[in-house]
């Protein structure tokens, strides 16, 4: 999953402790999410959002395009 | 923050120092219990010693467990999930040393403690892969 975090990260001046502090999680987490090693847990991913005042879209991207019958907006069951 | 991390590590530590202990009291009361003619009682008092530290050491991995983030968590999982097979496989092989004639000085119960030492490398092979 792509994301946003280090620009949005940057454009505040944050490092990575100072946002990893913020979160309550480890500097390690923040560094794995922005390398695109690690993808947050959906909790996170809100608090991450939250924190820069975005929507999780806004913030993370999948990596494929949605499946063509879901983005037509028929169900499968 | 710091202080959040600094009561987090202490399981940690603790947990380090009782699977060292579990790992000398495993190779200490085994050569005690061969070779040191002590009466029943202490026999089985000695016997429970590397069993109690272990039971310790799975306490403070719970503790410590609990204070780690979710990469970390994770990490901490796949590290167990390489050391726990890994420890399956070395027990399997001295047991099939002892069928072919060698080994015969080890149990298959003697190897689990090495799980701790496997454990290491998997951490360090984890870590690296979230580095």
């Amino acid at each position: 999953m792509k994301n946003r975090l280090r620009l949005l990260r940057a454009e505040r001046s944050w490092s990575q402790a100072q946002l990893a502090e913020r979160l309550g999680v480890s500097r390690q987490t923040i560094n794995a999410i922005e390398k695109l090693r690690y993808d947050p847990s959906l909790p996170l991913a809100f608090d991450i959002a939250r924190l820069f005042g975005l929507s999780i879209e806004d913030v993370f991207e999948p990596e494929r395009a949605p499946a063509a019958s879901q983005s037509t907006g028929r169900r499968i069951y | 923050m710091e202080h959040v991390r600094s009561l987090h590590r202490r399981p940690v530590r603790w947990l380090y120092l009782t699977g060292c202990l579990t790992l000398v009291a495993v190779i200490g009361v085994s050569w005690a219990l061969e070779h040191a003619s002590l009466d029943p009682p202490a026999r089985l008092a000695l016997a429970l010693v590397p069993v109690a530290l272990w039971a310790g050491a799975i306490a403070f991995l719970v503790l410590a467990f609990r204070g780690l983030d979710e990469l970390q968590r994770r990490i901490q999982l796949e590290a167990l999930a390489i050391a726990f097979p890994s420890a399956m496989l070395l027990g399997m092989l001295v047991e099939y040393l002892q069928k072919a004639g060698f080994a015969r000085g080890l149990a298959v119960g003697d190897v689990w403690p090495a799980m701790f030492v496997l454990y290491v490398p998997a951490l360090v092979f984890a870590h690296w892969r979230y580095r």
